[in-house]
């Protein structure tokens, strides 16, 4: 496996990395006053957008009036397996009820099966419903190979949706530099790609926004975290010494180190663990105190 | 803006009370001392520095004590409720500065001053009484007050003065020049460490009686420390944690890291540490919080035992050196010796640790007649016996490190430069070792409270076991330290504040734009000027460790086993980072640079 693991300083202010995160609450539990909060913390925070799910559109809109904090609904989440006309209509309703960005998850399994043109049917059902909204396509990495991550950016892409994103944070594992470089080489520079789930510090922010090739244009790249107050503070205290954190092995940010069992189907896991056997960072892959 | 504007505005004054002439008067702060040092910790680190030779008896007539608040004490901003008191300690022998919440400290600052320098040397024993409201500023007699304890001393002063004014006294520790004495206020609140007690009572000095007047509100501030507040009531530390258990709620978490130190850190795992955790305290004792002035957080707590017996406390260390490092489970007990210790005026810290390393002599047989670990029937005796100095109390009253001497094992004396360790062991957290070994006042937690990154993850999780990145961890810490105990607000903000946020505090009281880095300078400038003082006063690099068992003997079971600390992995880094040279010392540079030259 191609590991950047060395390497998390990056020379950013608080308010780039701010401009950066899409502050997200989706949890089933979270009630009104939650997203209410959610939303204040992004007034304060200047983050770019805040990441809902679409019974809250109304009520992030109306709490984040006459601010330039966006609204992002996500669409067809977490699994992406309903319908097409259930994803543009939700779509639809979100955009409608003042929603500025849509994340949208695609049907993972249709792809696995190679049924591409209903994969990408389906997000330009999404794309079109979306209007002027910006898309974000949901592509879910942890359940694909590398091959099938190439494809389904490629998809997207094709489908006129402006972000390719890795995770719903509801899978096995979230957001990997690898994946993130992997997709920014398939897209290529013009595309968005957004890194979401397991983010939550300085360090994990930094090591994408490196494997995305360093571009600090929210239109090109975005952080999906709930942890954003905590990425911003940890900003702040790394300005006072750069030792906080360390550099990980490479196995720490390998997607292939993630892969559980029992948790994905037994082929998946096992084109996670032949990876491993020929990686020439095998000898790191132990276990520690 | 010239210093007189200044100093007129926010009534940056000090007084002067010198015990041998009885004379008090009041003197300007020059502005490039408050801008330089703040206030608090750090005015009173330069005026000890300026006015006192680093090798001075810190018993004899020519040491002296500074109470002093900070630019922020009686107002509105989080946790300002807050005074320390600066002076060499008898106990490490190093520049000292102590800290205490209540009420006292706002009502020092009501009397329009900055700080309060003691010197000299009453002839009988005396108190202070400073009252601003009707301008009446003096020396008293304090016969009557001879023996009796704080809290005793308290309710007479409160009585025969005004029912407003505010007490800081010794009790008979104090009196009796005991090195484990503390400064009381508030019948609960304690200058704990470092034996303040005994400057306090070998100056023959009982209390300070203050009563200041209503202070004028600024509204810019007013509207900053809302803001803060705001920002307290968010993190999770001080909005719930602290406010729901106390400082009792570390009990459970730090044995459950095997770092809950036990037998006199024979181990770090307390079998019975439920029961005194601060869980059980809620559940069994307390009868409700208790908040310094000015806090929104309410970590505090009065607890009842008895009708007649019930105060203020125990906090987490408290609980720590009466329960675990004494092997004592009795929750009861621990709060009773705890009002006990505050009647006396001890620190329960030294003393709690210093019994447990005479219970470790006495179970090695070097120590005969003596408690072991677990039999506490005694305990009350004993702390009673330290505070007058009577049989083996006379010899305990020394702190841990001269009485292991004594009984020829100063390995077994838990300390760093004399001053007994608190709960955490270090074992279970590297920094914290770090931090430890190199405190400028020898072994305390919180010259650099590392036990924030490396056990609760604020403001980043470290990994505890690491070595790597310490040091300037440390450093980052130590420094903030100091600059935060200037401007005399609780360490409990730094939870919920960074150093943005106090540069952005300490520019709206000084009328002046500090950065992080200014504000940062600051602190390392106390640091230094700490460090240059002890350095002097005839300490060196060699004093910078721990003792031996921290340092070469494992754990055997918990959450730390196997682990010592490696202190020699950090501390030369520690010693590059800060400028100093191989042996620990500032170097001409870094003298210069900081303008201590």
């Amino acid at each position: 496996m191609d590991i950047d693991f060395k390497g998390f300083k990056l020379d950013v202010t608080p308010a780039q990395m701010a401009q950066l995160i899409d502050h997200t609450k989706l949890s089933a539990w979270e009630g009104p006053q939650a997203i209410k909060n959610l939303c204040h913390e992004a007034i304060q925070y200047n983050f770019y957008s805040v990441c809902i799910n679409s019974s809250y559109v109304p009520l992030a809109v109306e709490t984040l009036k006459n601010t330039d904090v966006k609204v992002c609904s996500v669409v067809g989440f977490p699994l992406g397996m309903m319908g097409t006309d259930s994803k543009a209509y939700e779509t639809k309703n979100v955009v409608k009820n003042g929603a500025n960005e849509v994340d949208m998850v695609i049907n993972v399994g249709m792809l696995k099966s190679g049924e591409y043109k209903y994969v990408q049917t389906d997000i330009e059902s999404v794309v079109s419903a979306a209007g002027k909204a910006l898309v974000k396509v949901i592509i879910e990495t942890c359940y694909l190979t590398d091959e099938e991550k190439i494809k389904a950016s490629e998809l997207s892409k094709d489908a006129g949706a402006e972000f390719v994103k890795t995770s719903t944070g509801f899978g096995v594992y979230g957001s990997f530099p690898y994946d993130v470089k992997l997709m920014r080489k398939t897209v290529g520079p013009d595309m968005g790609v957004k890194a979401a789930g397991g983010i939550r510090n300085y360090a994990d922010a930094a090591r994408v926004i490196i494997a995305n090739g360093l571009i600090l244009d929210p239109l090109k790249f975005r952080i999906g975290a709930s942890a954003g107050i905590n990425i911003i503070n940890n900003l702040k205290w790394m300005s006072l010494s750069e030792e906080w954190f360390i550099d990980e092995i490479p196995c720490h940010l390998c997607p292939v180190r993630a892969a559980t069992f029992g948790k994905m189907s037994e082929i998946h896991y096992s084109y996670h663990k032949s990876k491993c056997h020929t990686c020439q960072y095998n000898n790191y892959n132990q276990f520690y105190d | 803006m010239d210093s007189k504007e200044v100093c007129e505005m926010e009534d940056q004054f000090l007084l002067r009370c010198n015990l041998d002439t009885r004379k008090i008067i009041k003197e300007e702060i020059p502005e490039r001392i408050l801008a330089q040092y703040v206030g608090g910790r750090g005015l009173g680190v330069r005026y000890m520095w300026e006015e006192v030779p680093p090798d001075v008896d810190p018993l004899s007539r020519a040491n002296k004590m500074i109470y002093a608040v900070g630019p922020l004490t009686g107002s509105y901003a989080p946790t300002s409720g807050r005074y320390c008191a600066v002076s060499k300690s008898p106990l490490t022998k190093t520049i000292f500065d102590a800290h205490s919440g209540g009420r006292f400290g706002s009502e020092l600052k009501n009397l329009g001053v900055m700080a309060l320098i003691v010197e000299g040397m009453a002839t009988d024993l005396s108190y202070l009484y400073l009252d601003a409201e009707d301008d009446i500023f003096e020396l008293r007699d304090a016969s009557q007050l001879k023996g009796k304890t704080t809290w005793e001393t308290t309710d007479i002063l409160v009585k025969i003065t005004k029912t407003q004014a505010r007490v800081a006294c010794i009790g008979p520790a104090g009196e009796n020049i005991g090195l484990m004495s503390c400064i009381i206020n508030d019948k609960g609140h304690a200058l704990g460490r470092g034996g303040m007690g005994a400057v306090m009572g070998s100056k023959k000095l009982k209390a300070i009686v203050v009563k200041g007047q209503r202070p004028q509100k600024n509204e810019e501030l007013k509207d900053l420390s809302e803001q803060l507040n705001l920002a307290v009531r968010k993190n999770p530390v001080t909005k719930s944690a602290l406010p729901v258990f106390g400082t009792s709620v570390l009990v459970n978490i730090v044995n459950e890291l095997g770092m809950f130190s036990t037998n006199n850190f024979k181990e770090g795992t307390f079998d019975d540490a439920l029961g005194i955790s601060g869980e059980k305290l809620k559940e069994l004792y307390v009868i409700k919080n208790h908040a310094c002035a000015g806090c929104r957080i309410a970590c505090g707590r009065i607890t009842k035992v008895t009708e007649e017996e019930q105060g203020k406390g125990p906090e987490f260390e408290t609980i720590w050196a009466f329960g675990s490092q004494i092997g004592n489970n009795d929750l009861a007990l621990i709060c009773k010796v705890n009002y006990l210790c505050n009647q006396l005026g001890l620190d329960t810290i030294s003393t709690g640790n210093t019994i447990g390393c005479a219970m470790e002599l006495s179970e090695k047989n070097r120590l005969s007649n003596f408690p072991r670990f677990g039999e506490v029937d005694s305990l009350k005796k004993i702390i009673t016996q330290i505070a007058y100095k009577e049989g083996i109390g006379a010899e305990l009253s020394k702190g841990s490190r001269k009485f292991a001497e004594k009984y020829g094992e100063p390995d077994l004396s838990m300390t760093v430069k004399s001053l007994e360790l608190p709960a955490y062991d270090p074992r279970g957290a590297q920094g914290q070792g770090l931090s430890y070994a190199t405190s400028n006042r020898g072994g305390c937690h919180l010259r650099a409270y590392m036990i924030s990154t490396e056990v609760l993850g604020t403001p980043i999780p470290m990994d505890r076991f690491s070595s790597s990145g310490k040091a300037s961890i440390v450093r980052v810490f130590q420094d903030l330290s100091a600059v935060v105990d200037s401007l005399v607000l609780c360490r409990f903000s730094t939870f919920a504040l960074s150093a943005v946020d106090y540069a952005r505090i300490l520019s709206v009281v000084h009328q002046k734009e500090y950065s992080q880095s200014d504000f940062m300078k600051i602190g390392e400038r106390i640091w230094n000027l700490e460090r240059i003082f002890n350095l002097k006063a005839g300490f060196s690099a060699k004093d910078d460790s721990l003792p031996k068992r921290l340092l070469e003997e494992p754990l055997t079971v918990g959450g730390s086993r196997n682990r010592v600390v490696k202190l020699q992995e950090m501390l030369p880094e520690y010693y590059k980072i800060r400028g100093w040279d191989e042996n620990g010392v500032p170097t001409k540079e870094k003298i210069a640079q900081l303008e201590l030259g």
